[in-house]
């Protein structure tokens, strides 16, 4: 039954009828705890993933590797992140496959990888919380592409560790294109140190953005922190 | 968008002043900007967009309209047939020519003069604009379900609190339509309420609708937005209430299905009756047996919430009604006798509206507790406070889904 | 602490305050933490001011810092006031009592008084209770609307019977709010007040009294209940005691035990007043009073025979439609026969358990006897109410005979109107909105015909669906 729903896999595309890969989610389910089966699924997922599939079926077949992906996968998955097409999906299953080596794929796709494509790879490694992306998002705060720039602010601010409010802070001033995300991604930091009971780090950046100077919104949110700082 | 510049709202926050010429203001004062006995001055109204202009987004507009207090200035949506029907009726309620249209909700929110948003897109976009319009210092009412994913309702929350935002979910029918068990409840008269039982449904599937030709104007990768790729077809996108394959609420990557859409105000309704809309579960039983799926959702004060329990009525609750209970009085709305009402008067008071954020992502947290349990076929264990299932790897990927690119939360 | 003025608002050196070196102990980053408060309270621009105002709500606690809090109120404007007391309020704390009712006495603005009206309700102890009664009757509904708010918010069940303790001596509007208020409460130990109240002169206060035993009766009552409900003023009043009964007697499951229990009650009532009471039978229902109600509305007099009918036509299900039809059928007087068929359509029609094909049927029997256009009408309009593609058939002829025409076109869009019909049977049904469309003459019915065509839904004016 498995086997005939990878083979059906091979011609699925939009409009087919989903049934036919029913025994492929039941599979991904009955893998749980089950390190053999799970594995098996894994291969033939990695393995159809070399043939030359329609999207759709590209696509699913990340969706099944999102709950199943090990190690194993992420070669194929990372090898996907310049693909236009396929490189969301291929995120899908990367950004949620806890292992360092998903990481350090996505971390090196950004000196491979360009456009949206880049954006995409940004925005996982926040969603990954990834620590040692600091370095390498802080550089992209200065790109010419406010696009790209933006969206290392917010992944900087999600992982919201010290580094990324030092990368951001130091990124403030000379910040190209929008500022108030660098703001943003810097009062997210702060919440984040804050809910980790480091209130020195936190009370610093709310601090250094309450000043008259600053935007109202700004100065508001600076307020909100220091509250918080003060009742923790 | 600058924010040194003072915008109209900075001005009226902090004097609360009417319209002044010395801030560039037109020496030409409409009899509207200066208000009437029945109709606010300008300077009084809450200026308003929306965003998502279909089946619930209509119903939310002509109710922002329909007060008197507020301005209804700018609407945004993807589709270029609902952008004029929706501008041609604004502009006709004011009798004037106003009204902006968007494409792009960015675009909307950059706007230094609006103060607040209305959002009724399809779910998969919730959480994005919601956080955006915090960001642009907007307040925000979101139609149900608020969120898409577990790891949304913690991030809404937190910007709705660091920018001081006033966000309300949707759910009219949580107060309203559950009173003959709300009112018995918070008096006591059940006693201590031990279980609650929800009938819902169905959960979501997959999309793999086939390509249609596109007939309506409509920007295709705007409406998909973060969610992944997929081919125009008129049901996928179809905002009609059908959660059975005839519109995007039916399918997993744009909703929880009717787990999340009508679960929104069975599940709020449920938890409103308990008084525990504050608290998450912390543990979800999955059971399969004869006859059929169901869960148990246990509550850190031992209330159980079931969903589909064989032979229970949708709210049945089991209680120890010989002994009664202090009575509470029921949480309402303020200001008004509906949600938009409510979510207006707190804009103007900065209090928690009756379905603030945080009340609402606890409920769509049930759904979709719900809905992972059901596809892994199996119990989980979720902590709140960490927003995670404890040692369960698997069960964590579900938390989140990465999004479209260049869509980021 | 620097504070500068700019552009007539308070803006406070926030950086400074934070700033300044904190070395010491919990206590004075506390003292800090509340002046800070206490500056935010103060702020002009609300959403500074409601930062501060969070933290009254949930922060700082104790009397000490509560009572300071209070002591801002006098500094403030009118709404900062307001916000304060509602922010003291859920603070909880009744150190603020005293702050509260002081406003309440001294604050030239109404909605300042209301606002500290509505803060007893949190804040408040029974001795604040003859002061918020003394409000129902305030100058202003804001003051009256908080007053009645805090008395239904006010913890501990010793408030009931303190609110009920002045029903009597009140007048009338207030006795009226004082009993709603005892039914918010669920205060159901104030029935026997509440059951003197609905043989009271006034219409407001036996409204009210009716409307309270309605949500908290027992069915034991129910033969106390029966007074009120005949001093009721015959119309809307009547009605709505009628249906308070009917809601009391729905508490009994069984609904055989549920007619014995009335007609039991009914014997408690005086022979010749026994009669008025066949409406309420009506409202009930239930096999055990057909049989009842259905003998008095065949019977020989025909002033009890209209009461007989009357009461079958309220019937809550369609179990007495075969009674009504029959009555209308064999009816001599016209009169009589108008009403019995009315009543028939109208439970033919009802939302019950039945199917909607049942339904439909029902209704299909009913067109059988129709003698009149009036009757033919009736009908028409009562079909929308079976939801099935059957019922737009059976409506469709009626499009193309031009006395019932526009009626036929609105009965085709209120049952196009559910997805569950139009969905599955959508060329069909787009066929008959067509030919509504082509012959409606109000815009509402084909804007709503093209809508339902599109696949789109439409909202009823004032209402929103979902």
């Amino acid at each position: 039954m498995l086997a005939d729903a990878f083979e059906a896999l091979k011609k699925f595309d939009w409009g087919t009828d989903l049934s036919v890969l029913s025994p492929i989610d039941d599979a991904a389910v009955t893998a749980h705890g089950d390190p053999a089966v799970s594995q098996e699924l894994e291969n033939r997922l990695l393995a159809a993933l070399k043939e030359s599939l329609s999207r759709d079926a590209h696509d699913y077949a990340c969706r099944k590797l999102m709950i199943v992906g090990t190690v194993a996968s992420v070669p194929s998955l990372a090898g996907q992140l310049g693909n236009k097409e396929q490189s969301h999906m291929a995120r899908y299953a990367l950004e949620r496959i806890n292992v360092p080596e998903a990481g350090v794929a996505l971390r090196e796709a950004l000196g491979t990888v360009s456009g949206s494509q880049k954006i995409g790879v940004i925005s996982s490694l926040g969603s990954r919380r990834d620590a040692a992306a600091v370095a390498p998002l802080g550089k992209l705060l200065q790109t010419d592409d406010p696009a790209v720039a933006r969206a290392a602010a917010l992944a900087l601010g999600t992982i919201g560790t010290a580094e990324s409010a030092a990368v951001l802070q130091a990124a403030l001033p000379s910040a190209n294109g929008d500022k108030q995300i660098v703001i943003d991604g810097l009062l997210v930091c702060a919440e984040t140190l804050l809910a980790a009971d480091k209130h020195a780090e936190a009370k610093a950046i709310y601090q250094s953005l309450a000043g008259e100077q600053q935007p109202r919104l700004v100065r508001l949110a600076a307020t909100r922190g220091l509250l918080a700082c003060a009742r923790a | 968008m600058s924010h040194k510049k003072q915008t109209r709202r900075d001005f009226l926050k902090t004097t609360g002043a009417g319209a002044g010429a010395a801030f560039g203001v037109p020496f030409i004062i409409t009899s509207s900007a200066l208000g009437n006995s029945e109709r606010p001055a300008a300077s009084d109204r809450i200026v308003m967009g929306g965003i998502g202009i279909g089946n619930m987004g209509r119903g939310d507009q002509w109710g922002y309209l329909n007060r008197k207090d507020v301005q209804y200035v700018a609407m945004c949506d993807v589709r270029e047939e609902v952008r004029t029907r929706s501008k041609a009726t604004i502009d006709g309620h004011y009798r004037n020519h106003d009204c902006k249209t968007y494409n792009d909700f960015r675009e909307l929110l950059a706007r230094t003069d609006i103060d607040a948003v209305h959002i009724a897109t399809p779910d998969h976009w919730h959480a994005i604009i919601t956080i955006e319009a915090c960001r642009n210092g907007k307040d925000v009412f979101c139609q149900k379900p608020e969120t898409l994913t577990l790891r949304e309702g913690p991030l809404m929350i937190a910007a709705a609190r660091r920018y001081g935002r006033v966000v309300s979910g949707g759910s009219q029918r949580v107060l309203e339509d559950y009173r003959k068990q709300v009112d018995p409840a918070w008096a006591g008269e059940f006693g201590k309420i031990k279980s609650i039982n929800v009938n819902v449904g169905p959960l979501p599937k997959l999309c793999n609708l086939p390509p249609e030709e596109m007939t309506e104007k409509i920007d295709w990768d705007m409406w998909l937005g973060p969610a992944p790729w997929g081919p125009y077809n008129s049901k996928r996108c179809s905002g009609s209430y059908s959660i059975n394959g005839a519109s995007w609420r039916s399918f997993s990557d744009y909703s929880g299905g009717g787990m999340t859409d009508w679960g929104a105000h069975h599940f709020g309704g449920a938890t409103f009756i308990c008084d525990v809309r504050e608290l998450q579960p912390e543990e979800v039983i999955y059971h399969d047996d004869k006859e059929g799926q169901f869960l148990e959702y246990k509550y850190p004060n031992g209330l159980v919430l079931t969903h589909n329990r064989p032979h229970a009525q949708n709210m049945q609750i089991e209680g120890t009604p010989g002994q009664k209970l202090p009575p509470k009085p029921v949480p309402t709305y303020k200001g008004g006798d509906n949600i938009g009402a409510d979510f207006i008067y707190c804009v103007k008071t900065r209090e928690k509206p009756f379905r603030d954020i945080e009340l609402a992502a606890n409920t769509a947290v049930v759904s979709h507790l719900g809905n992972i349990a059901y596809q892994l076929k199996r119990s989980l264990k979720w902590d709140a406070a960490r927003q995670e299932f404890p040692g369960d790897a698997e069960a964590n990927r579900f938390i989140d889904r990465a999004r479209r690119e260049p869509w980021q939360l | 602490m620097a504070l500068r003025f700019w552009r007539g608002g308070l803006v406070l050196g926030l950086a400074f305050v934070f700033a300044t070196a904190v070395a010491s102990a919990a206590d004075t980053q506390t003292d800090e933490f509340v002046q800070t408060i206490v500056k935010l309270i103060g702020e002009h621009d609300k959403e500074f001011r409601a930062a501060g105002l969070e933290q009254v709500r949930t922060a700082a606690r104790g009397p000490a810092v509560t009572e300071l809090f209070v002591a801002q109120l006098p500094k403030l404007d009118a709404g900062g006031q307001i916000a304060l007391l509602d922010a003291l309020a859920d603070r909880g704390d009744r150190a603020a009592r005293t702050g509260v009712l002081n406003l309440i006495g001294a604050s030239p603005d109404e909605n300042v008084r209301a606002a500290a009206i509505l803060s007893l309700g949190k804040l408040g102890t029974p001795e604040d209770v003859p002061l918020l009664v003394k409000s129902l009757a305030a100058p202003t509904k804001a003051e009256q609307a908080a007053a009645r708010r805090s008395l239904i918010e006010m913890p501990g069940e010793s408030i009931n019977q303190t609110v009920a303790a002045d029903l009597l001596s009140a007048s009338p509007d207030v006795h009226g709010a004082l009993i709603e208020v005892l039914a918010t409460r669920r205060a159901s130990d104030q029935v026997p007040a509440l059951l003197g109240a609905t043989l009271d002169d006034n219409v407001r206060v036996r409204r009210a009294a009716m409307a309270a035993l309605g949500q908290l009766g027992h069915p034991d009552q129910i033969a106390k209940m029966l007074p009120g409900v005949l001093k009721a003023r015959k119309g809307y009043e009547r009605d709505a005691a009628e249906k308070d009964v009917a809601q009391v007697c729905e508490r009994i499951e069984n609904p055989d035990q549920r007619g014995a229990a009335l007609i039991e009650a009914l014997s408690t009532v005086d022979a010749g007043q026994r009669d008025q009471l066949l409406s309420l039978l009506g409202r009930v229902g239930g096999k055990k009073l057909i049989e009842f109600v259905a003998a008095i509305a065949t019977g020989d007099d025909a002033g009890r025979r209209q009461l007989g009918i009357d009461a079958l036509s309220k019937w809550p299900d369609a179990s007495v439609a075969d009674t009504l039809s029959t009555i209308a059928t064999k009816a001599g007087d016209p009169a009589e026969r108008a009403q019995a068929f009315r009543g028939f359509v109208k439970v033919a029609a009802a939302r019950d358990n039945r199917s909607d094909k049942e339904r439909l049927e029902r209704l299909k029997q009913a067109m059988k006897i129709a003698k009149t256009p009036e009757e033919v009408s009736l009908v028409i309009n009562r079909v929308r109410t079976a939801y099935d593609v059957d019922s737009v058939r059976f409506v469709l002829p009626y499009v193309d005979q031009p006395e019932f025409a526009q009626l036929a076109c609105e009965t085709i869009v209120e049952i196009a109107h559910h997805r569950e019909v139009r969905d599955p049977n959508k060329a069909e049904v787009d066929k008959a909105l067509d030919k509504v469309i082509a012959t409606s003459k109000d815009p509402v019915v084909v804007e709503r015909a093209n809508r339902y065509k599109r696949g789109e839904t439409w909202q009823r004016p004032g209402r929103v669906s979902r």
